[in-house]
């Protein structure tokens, strides 16, 4: 049962959670997404996009139902649930504090 | 939160687990979706169709593996995997059959036998007693001064120590089982009677199934409480029997209560037909401060402890001044007092280690089975792990294997142990008197089989699964199955494991082999008697019947020579190799000075005229008993050589004086020395006196016979009853029985160590067995070109058989080792033999040898057969 490798652990839940929280998306939406947003910084591989998401599934925070695309095939969109929104607003919450504290300690040294 | 929570997740847990093959559907569909869009991206690049799906390939990866790792995400997933794993591991058992059945079945033997043992052991030694609270109870042992436990107390000791402790919230008295004859409206037989107090069931926390139960006042009143076994029997369990009349020995006893069917009483093994009231014991013997026959049982008040309790006692015991015993021993009562366990424990706790020791073997033989096999799937294995399989998976899932051959294993095993877990008690249970063990299988016993099951399978399937993942994928899937298994040196762990179950086996076999010889010995020993056609016949007085003995005696003798068939006829006071003896003391003997005490002790018995003819124990000098030495004539008395020697030396005793309780006896007789009650210790000094000579009765009538004994028993038994109807006729047996009867233990521990060890025997073998064949399997290759290039048949044999032999010897080397260190504690249990006997071990290993290699020749053979042509081209 490997993890999620590319992310610091646990990162890759909030962004999934924080792409999908606009419209429902499915899953190679969010991975172009992501990569989109981030100014091709951050990449997930499909290995781990898809565990992420069913963990997040099984988790409660997200649900999911079939539905077509703009090119009418058949795709699993994901979206937010009321537990993945509060989930969400936690988690964000807990990295701005974090990479807040991180940024002024850099800060720091850079005087 | 959880609410809702539970309501989003619930639904798709029970989805994954039930509807798995739809789940996994919608996951391959999604992936596929994905692999489009990609595909859909690398041909706007202007790739290729087929280019661009090869690309988009890359990009995602091994679907396979993110589809485990999705399943793995799925919370039930560990309930769906197992079902997964067991549904896989029954096909993969219904492909290799006789893997599966060798496996199940060495294990069921093992987990059978242990948990047959273990019934037997929670029942004699471990289980406490039916009743209420049982950890309160405390039992009471009489101790003499120099701290041995002397039987019994009497009934004003009870009554003293009920009246003086504290410590007690109540204190019961019971007697051992004793048979009576039984008179109810409507027949009459014998009963196994118990004398209890009053407190007894209440102590105990007893209810009465009918009627009520014994209270203080009863123990002056004549009142019996049935079991429910005999109330079913005689009264078919009818509520009319309360109130009504059962004779006792010529008593009439009112029956008042009957006492639930569970309860089988204070002792383990005993199952009594009825408790009588003290008023049972005649008021004369009851009140006789010497006569010890109750045992104690008190309960405890709920702050008091052991040795608090224990405490007061001994003051109580000092303050009387040793009236009631000089010292009393408090032990844990909630297990009862069992004779059997005195007896046992040793035997059982000897057999547990045996089939402790079986079951190591079985699990040695699951394991290398196992690694056999694990070897032969190394490429499945492989793929699976290249393929994206985590080796944690793998892992689970051949432990799923393990464990499912050790659950079968132990299901097929209490089925074995439950068959023959009667078989045992048989064997255990031989005594005089009924005894009943209560072996239905319990939550005990299903507890230890399944923790036992389990701990066999994991552990020993560990092992193997550890060591089926832990190899390079790259190479292994490169080589051939073949090359794989030729890989001599990683096969430590299959060497180890044989070599224990060899060492182990070795063990077995000896200790099986000197128990054997114990039995043999003692068997085979010269008891002193002539044991064969002497019937022995227990007979009594009724109680308070007072017979005029001498004329009884001497018309019983009378009539039992006038039965056809019979040579002889005596009797004697303690029976003739019973489990009853007497000492006496203060002895003087003319012309000895007595260095000590112990100088005027000897056990002595007081036998009828022409006693020593009957049982067949020659009459060294002087003369046997006659008619004539009754009590108008001169006392006399015989000696056996080992007293003659003790006192006399050398010279003859015969017209020697001794004196005993202020009388004079001469002694006319020297007998040769005969065991007197243990088989297994040396014939101690012994006085015969004439019981013709002594105030009181006899116990046993001795016969011996030109016919089958038995054959004559209906004859005899007819004259005593004849002669006179109030003589009670006890147990009517053979001496050659009484002797199998002293031997029950050591034919339980010979028999089951015995078998236990041809059991080993056959693990061992189908366990090298399994180990050659398999790898003469894997090795046709390299012995098809090795003849081609022109070793012989012989050489080849000698190859296979080379490696075992070095295994065997090892093994050999560690089992002499072990036995070497362990034997000693097997010593008491021998007898005329030592733990560490040459032979017995020689026999052990050449037995193991040539076993090892009747199993190795098979497949070694079938290597010498190997047709190079055929080998070298089948790969």
């Amino acid at each position: 049962m490997s993890k999620p490798s590319d992310f610091v652990q646990g990162t890759l839940d909030v962004l999934v959670l924080k792409i999908i929280e606009l419209e429902p998306q499915h899953g190679f939406a969010i991975s172009q997404r992501l990569k989109q947003v981030s100014g091709e910084v951050l990449q997930v591989s499909e290995g781990s996009l898809y565990p992420a998401l069913h963990k997040l599934e099984q988790e409660g925070w997200i649900t999911a139902e079939w539905k077509a695309t703009e090119g009418n095939r058949r795709a699993k969109f994901y979206s937010l649930t009321r537990l993945g929104r509060k989930y969400l607003e936690q988690e964000a919450a807990k990295w701005d504090r974090l990479s807040g504290a991180i940024s002024r300690v850099l800060g720091l040294t850079e005087i | 939160m959880h609410l809702e929570h539970w309501i989003y997740t619930i639904p798709l847990r029970l989805r994954s687990l039930f509807r798995s093959g739809t789940v996994d559907a919608e996951l391959e569909e999604e992936l596929e979706f994905h692999l489009q869009r990609q595909v859909d991206i690398e041909s706007a690049k202007g790739l290729s169709p087929e280019e661009a799906r090869y690309a988009a390939q890359r990009t995602i990866g091994s679907r396979a593996q993110i589809k485990e790792e999705c399943r793995d995400m799925r919370k039930w997933n560990i309930v769906d995997n197992l079902l997964r794993d067991v549904r896989y591991a029954v096909r993969s058992f219904a492909r290799s059959p006789v893997f599966t059945t060798t496996a199940v079945l060495s294990l069921a033997l093992g987990i059978g036998a242990n948990t047959a043992i273990f019934s037997l052991i929670d029942a004699v030694l471990l289980k406490n007693l039916p009743v209420i609270r049982p950890d309160e109870l405390a039992v009471l042992t009489p101790v003499s001064r120099d701290g041995k436990p002397r039987f019994g107390f009497s009934y004003p000791a009870y009554i003293d120590l009920r009246n003086a402790t504290h410590a007690f919230s109540g204190l019961l008295a019971v007697s051992g089982v004793r048979q009576v004859d039984a008179e109810f409206s409507g027949g009459q037989d014998t009963a196994q009677c118990k004398v209890a107090s009053g407190s007894y069931f209440s102590v105990l926390g007893i209810n009465p199934l009918r009627g009520r139960i014994f209270n203080q006042d009863d123990d002056a009143q004549a009142v019996v409480v049935l079991s429910a076994r005999y109330w079913k029997r005689n009264f078919d369990a009818s509520d009319s029997a309360l109130g009504r009349k059962l004779m006792l020995e010529g008593v009439p006893f009112a029956i008042v209560g009957v006492a639930p069917p569970e309860f089988f009483g204070e002792s383990v093994g005993e199952e009594p037909d009825l408790w009588a009231s003290m008023a049972i014991e005649p008021a004369q013997q009851r009140y006789d401060r010497g006569f010890g026959w109750l045992n104690l049982m008190a309960r405890l008040k709920p702050n008091i402890t052991q040795m608090g309790a224990s405490a007061e006692l001994n003051v109580i015991v000092a303050r009387t001044g040793a009236a009631i015993a000089p010292r009393i021993l408090l032990e844990a009562g909630g297990r009862g007092f069992s004779a059997l366990r005195d007896r046992f424990s040793d035997s059982l706790r000897v057999l547990m280690a045996v089939v402790a020791v079986v079951l190591l073997i079985a699990c040695a033989n699951l394991a290398s089975l196992l690694l056999a096999r694990a070897a032969s799937r190394q490429r499945e294995i492989a793929t699976r792990l290249a393929i994206g399989a985590s080796r944690g998976r793998i892992i689970r899932q051949l432990l799923t294997e393990s464990l499912l051959l050790s659950l079968m294993g132990g299901v097929l095993g209490v089925l074995f142990a439950l068959s023959c877990g009667k078989l045992l008690a048989d064997l255990i249970l031989t005594g005089k008197t009924a005894v009943a063990l209560q072996l239905s299988p319990d939550l005990h016993m299903l507890l230890f089989t399944t923790a036992v099951s389990l701990v066999a399978g994991v552990l020993f399937g560990l092992a193997p699964a550890l060591q089926a993942v832990r190899r390079d994928i790259g190479p292994t899937l490169k080589m051939s199955a073949r090359n794989l298994a030729g890989r001599q040196h990683q096969w430590r762990l299959k060497d180890a494991l044989l070599v224990a179950q060899v060492a182990m086996s070795l063990l077995l076999l000896v200790a099986g082999g000197l128990f054997i010889r114990t039995l043999r010995n003692l068997k085979l020993q010269d008891t002193g008697y002539r044991a064969d056609k002497v019937l022995i016949m227990e007979i009594g007085a009724q109680r308070g019947y007072r017979p005029e003995w001498f004329g009884l005696i001497v018309q019983m003798l009378d009539r039992t020579r006038g039965i056809p068939g019979v040579k002889a006829a005596s009797v004697s006071f303690n029976g003739t190799l019973s489990d009853a003896g007497s000492g006496i003391g203060g002895l003087s003997v003319d012309g000895y000075i007595p260095q000590s005490a112990e100088d005027g002790r000897a056990r002595a018995d007081w036998v009828g005229p022409g006693y020593f003819e009957t049982v067949g124990v020659p009459v060294l000098a002087g003369r046997d008993f006659s008619l004539a030495d009754n009590m108008s004539a001169q006392k006399v008395v015989i000696v056996n050589q080992t007293m003659a020697r003790h006192y006399f030396g050398n010279r003859p005793p015969v017209g020697r004086r001794l004196e005993f309780n202020k009388q004079a006896y001469q002694i006319v007789g020297l007998v040769r020395d005969a065991k007197y009650i243990d088989l297994r210790a040396p014939s101690p000094r012994l006085v015969y006196f004439s019981a013709l000579q002594r105030q009181g009765g006899i116990n046993s009538l001795e016969v011996r016979s030109a016919l089958a004994p038995l054959a004559i028993a209906g004859a005899v038994r007819a004259a005593v009853r004849e002669l006179d109807p109030l003589l009670r006729i006890g147990e009517v047996t053979t001496m050659a029985r009484r002797i199998d009867r002293k031997l029950t233990r050591e034919h339980l521990i010979a028999d089951l160590t015995g078998f236990f060890a041809g059991l080993t025997l056959l693990l061992v073998a189908i366990g090298i067995y399994g180990t050659l064949a398999y790898a003469v399997a894997q090795r046709t290759n390299e012995i098809g070109i090795r003849m081609a290039l022109g070793a012989s048949p012989l050489v080849v044999v000698r190859m296979i058989l080379r490696d075992i032999l070095l295994r065997l010897a090892v093994g050999l080397i560690a089992g002499l080792a072990t036995v070497l260190a362990c034997g000693h504690a097997l010593t008491s249990m021998l007898f005329g033999l030592k733990p560490t006997d040459s032979a017995t071990i020689a026999l052990a290993a050449i037995v193991l040898i040539v076993m090892a290699l009747g199993a190795g020749y098979l497949p070694a053979r079938r290597a010498s057969r190997v047709d190079p042509l055929a080998a070298l081209r089948f790969e």
